[in-house]
C-alpha cells in the first residue's frame, strides 16, 4: 500500500471514530460506501490510459498530515486581489476558518458543507457523489470517504448573486507534509447566477496535496461562471475534479489558469442534460520549471441544439510538461450540436513538452463539430517586427505571449483577477526570459573558454 | 557635412546565394533618395539587411549610421538610434493593439534618448495628431496589430508609425505596392509632413509613380546587387519610359 493511501485510510478511520451525531445519516453512508470502492483501487499510474503523462509515483509516496490545527496568521498568507468586494470563503488545513470568511450578498447560501449539513441535509444527500461517483476513481473515492468539509453554495431561483465568492484553501505545510480534501457543491436553481473564484495556496516548503473534488447542478437558465486560480508553490499538487450538470438552457464558464505548482490536474466534465444549454471550458497555463499541468476535459452532449466551447492555451517553458485531452461526446439524440475545441501551444525551450488529445466521439449525424491543436514556437516574424520598432527581445516576446494568453484570460469577469493573471503571466515570461538570457551567456563564457 | 548613412561596398548574402554586390550610397540629412530597380535586384534585401533582419548574412563591407556601425547594432537598438523601416509586408499580430504596441515602442525609444515616458493622456493626443497625418480612423488603435487590415490600411499604419517613432533615418520598402491612387496620395502627404532638414529619407520602389508624389534629390538604380547609375530625379521618369533594360545593357557594356 503506498504511504498515501495509508495516509486516508488512517485518516478515515479516525474520522470516523469522531463523527457522533452523523452515525445514522447518508453523509456517513456516503464515506461509508465510498472508502469500500477506494479500498479496492489503487491510485492510478501510467499504465492508466487516462494519466498516461502523469507520474504519480513522488505524490503518493508521501504520508500527508490531514485536518491538523494551523497556527497561521492571515499576514502569512501571500497577497492577492482585493477581497473587499467579494464573498469570502476560506479554509485552513481543510478546516473552514469562519473569522477569516464574509458575505456580503444576502440572496446567497454559502457556507461551509459540514455546517450546511444540517438544515441542507436532504440536498446534500441527495447530490454529493451523484455525478462523480467514487467507483472506479481513487481520487473521487479517498475524498468522498473523507469527506468533511467544504463549500455549499447553494442560490435561490432567479436570484443573481452580485458579487464573486472566493472560496480559498489554505494549506499549512511550514512543519510536515499537508493534504486536504475539499468538497463543494453548487446547486443553482432555475435563472440563478452566481460567479466563483477557487484558489489554493501552500504555505510551507513540505509537500502539499489539495484533492478537490466538485459538483455543479445548473438548473434551467442558470448561469454558472468559475475561475480556478491555480499559482502554487513548487512543492503543491493539486488534483481537481469537476463536474457540471446542465438543464436547460443553462450556461456555464469555467477558466481554468495555471501558472505554478509542482503537479495540477485538472478533469472537468460538463453533462448537456437537456437541450439549448452551453458550456464553455478555457484554460490558459504558462509554466515553467518542472511543473506538469494537466487537463482533462469532458464534454458531454446529451441532448438537441446544446452548444460547447473549449479553448486551451498554453505557454511552456523550462523542463514542464503540458497535456491535454479533450474528450466529446455526442449522443445519438443530441442533433444539432454545436462542439468546437482548440488546443493551442507554444513551446519556448528544447527541454518542455506538450502531449494533446482531442477525442471526439460523435454518434448523432446533424451537428457541428471542429478540433484543432498546434504546438509551436513563437512566431519569428512577429518579433522582428516588434523589435524593428524598437521594443527589446524579452519585452517583445513578453507581449506576444501575453497577447497569446489573453484571449483566455479576457473571459475572467473580475477586472481585478483578470489583470492580476495578466500581470503574473507577464512577469513570469520577463523573468524566465532574463534568466535564459543569463543562462545563454554562461554558455557563451564557457565556449569562448 | 557628414553624412547621416554611409553605406561602403556592402555585400550580403541569403541562403548562400549573393543578393547584394558592393553596393555604396551615401545619404545626408535632409535628402531623399530613390532605389529603384526591377525585380530580383536586391532592393528588398538591402532595406532587410538594414533593419537587421537576421536571415541576411552580411559578407564584406560597411554600414555607417550617423558614424556608428550600423551592423553591430540589434534591431530595437536600430530602431532606438532613429532608424525606421517601414516594411513592405507588415507582420498582423493578433491580441496585440496598435496602441499598446505603439506606446510600449514609443516609450522604450524615449527610453533610449533620454526622454520621460508619456502617459497615457498625452500619449493619445499625439497618437491622434500623427493618425491625423495619414487620415488614419482612431478606432484602428484599440484593433490587434495589423489584423484584418487591408493593404492599404496596414501601409498607412506603417506611416503612422513612422510619424510615432520620429526617425533620424526611415527606409520605405516598396510602400506603394498595393495601393490606389487616393492611398498613395495619403501615404505620400504622411511621408512628405514628416520631412525636415535634419532627417533623411530612403525610398525603395519599383514604380516611379511614388516619386510623383515623394520627390527625390537623388535617384539610383539598383541591378543584380550592385548600384548601376545614379541621377537627378528626372531619371526616374526615364525608367518609367524606358524600363530597366537600357540600364542594364549600358551596365554591362
Amino acid at each position: 500500500m503506498t504511504a498515501l493511501k495509508q495516509s486516508i485510510a488512517e485518516y478515515y478511520e479516525r474520522s470516523e471514530a469522531a463523527l457522533n451525531g452523523l452515525r445514522n445519516t447518508g453523509w456517513h453512508h456516503t464515506r461509508r460506501d465510498a472508502f469500500t470502492h477506494f479500498s479496492s483501487v489503487d491510485f492510478p499510474t501510467q499504465r492508466d490510459e487516462e494519466w498516461k503523462y502523469v507520474n504519480l509515483s513522488a505524490v503518493v509516496k508521501n504520508s500527508y498530515a490531514a485536518s491538523v490545527e494551523s497556527t497561521l496568521q492571515r499576514n502569512d498568507i501571500p497577497a492577492f486581489i482585493d477581497t473587499t468586494e467579494l464573498n469570502v470563503l476560506v479554509f485552513v488545513n481543510g478546516r473552514f476558518k469562519s473569522e477569516w470568511s464574509s458575505l456580503i450578498d444576502t440572496n446567497v447560501q454559502a457556507l461551509s458543507l459540514h455546517a450546511a449539513y444540517g438544515e441542507h441535509a436532504v440536498v446534500i444527500d441527495q447530490h454529493v457523489g451523484r455525478y462523480l461517483s467514487a467507483e472506479n476513481n481513487a481520487f473521487v473515492a479517498a475524498n468522498a470517504a473523507c469527506l468533511e468539509d467544504g463549500v455549499f453554495i447553494s442560490v435561490a431561483a432567479n436570484q443573481t448573486v452580485e458579487h464573486e465568492l472566493l472560496i480559498l484553501n489554505v494549506m499549512d505545510a511550514r512543519e510536515q507534509a499537508t493534504m486536504v480534501q475539499p468538497r463543494h457543491l453548487l446547486v443553482l436553481d432555475h435563472h440563478a447566477s452566481v460567479k466563483v473564484i477557487m484558489r489554493t495556496q501552500t504555505i510551507g516548503s513540505q509537500p502539499s496535496l489539495c484533492n478537490q473534488v466538485c459538483e455543479c447542478v445548473v438548473g434551467n437558465s442558470a448561469q454558472l461562471h468559475c475561475v480556478l486560480v491555480q499559482d502554487d508553490v513548487t512543492n503543491a499538487t493539486m488534483i481537481n475534479t469537476m463536474h457540471m450538470e446542465q438543464d436547460a438552457a443553462s450556461r456555464t464558464e469555467i477558466v481554468s489558469t495555471t501558472l505554478s505548482g509542482s503537479l495540477v490536474r485538472n478533469t472537468v466534465s460538463t453533462r448537456l442534460a437537456e437541450s439549448a444549454a452551453e458550456a464553455h471550458m478555457l484554460g490558459v497555463y504558462c509554466v515553467g520549471g518542472s511543473t506538469v499541468v494537466d487537463n482533462h476535459t469532458v464534454m458531454d452532449h446529451a441532448t438537441p441544439h446544446c452548444h460547447s466551447n473549449e479553448l486551451f492555451k498554453g505557454i511552456v517553458d523550462g523542463s514542464a510538461h503540458a497535456v491535454f485531452n479533450g474528450k466529446i461526446f455526442v449522443r445519438q439524440d443530441a442533433q444539432k450540436t454545436l462542439a468546437y475545441q482548440s488546443n493551442r501551444n507554444v513551446v519556448l525551450s528544447d527541454t518542455a513538452s506538450v502531449n494533446t488529445k482531442p477525442q471526439l466521439e460523435i454518434f448523432a449525424d446533424d451537428v457541428k463539430c471542429s478540433h484543432g491543436c498546434t504546438v509551436g514556437k513563437l512566431d519569428d516574424e512577429a518579433l522582428f517586427y516588434l523589435r524593428a520598432r524598437g521594443i527589446g527581445e524579452a519585452q517583445a516576446r513578453a507581449l506576444l505571449l501575453c497577447a497569446f494568453a489573453e484571449e483566455v484570460t479576457a473571459s475572467i469577469g473580475l477586472e481585478s483577477l483578470r489583470s492580476w493573471i495578466d500581470a503574473k503571466i507577464e512577469a513570469q515570461l520577463l523573468q524566465r526570459s532574463a534568466e535564459n538570457a543569463a543562462q545563454h551567456m554562461d554558455h557563451k563564457g564557457v565556449a569562448s573558454r | 557635412m557628414s553624412a547621416m548613412l554611409e553605406i561602403r561596398d556592402l555585400r550580403a548574402t541569403v541562403e548562400d546565394k549573393e543578393i547584394l554586390k558592393g553596393i555604396s550610397l551615401s545619404v545626408n540629412p535632409g535628402e531623399v533618395h530613390a532605389i529603384m530597380g526591377p525585380n530580383g535586384s536586391g532592393k528588398s534585401t538591402l532595406a532587410s539587411v538594414l533593419s537587421g533582419r537576421q536571415d541576411y548574412e552580411v559578407t564584406g563591407g560597411q554600414v555607417l549610421y550617423k558614424g556608428i556601425d550600423l551592423l553591430e547594432l540589434s534591431p530595437e537598438d536600430r530602431a532606438r538610434e532613429g532608424v525606421f523601416v517601414a516594411f513592405q509586408y507588415p507582420v498582423e499580430i493578433p491580441g496585440v493593439s496598435t496602441a499598446n504596441f505603439l506606446k510600449t515602442a514609443v516609450n522604450e525609444v524615449r527610453k533610449h534618448r533620454g526622454l520621460n515616458a508619456l502617459d497615457a493622456m498625452e500619449f493619445l493626443k499625439v497618437m491622434k495628431q500623427r493618425a491625423s497625418l495619414v487620415e488614419m480612423d482612431p478606432a484602428f488603435f484599440s484593433r490587434s496589430l495589423n489584423e484584418g487590415f487591408s493593404g492599404g490600411e496596414k501601409k498607412r499604419n506603417e506611416i503612422f508609425q513612422m510619424a510615432m517613432l520620429e526617425p533620424s533615418l526611415s527606409i520605405l520598402d516598396e510602400t506603394d505596392s498595393g495601393l490606389d491612387i487616393d492611398a498613395l496620395k495619403i501615404v505620400s502627404h504622411g511621408v512628405n509632413s514628416l520631412k525636415s532638414k535634419d532627417n533623411a529619407t530612403i525610398v525603395i520602389t519599383h514604380y516611379q509613380r511614388l516619386l510623383d508624389y515623394i520627390i527625390p534629390d537623388v535617384v539610383h538604380v539598383l541591378v543584380k546587387g550592385k548600384i548601376v547609375m545614379s541621377g537627378p530625379k528626372e531619371l526616374a521618369l526615364e525608367l518609367e519610359a524606358k524600363g530597366y533594360d537600357w540600364v542594364k545593357e549600358e551596365a554591362t557594356a
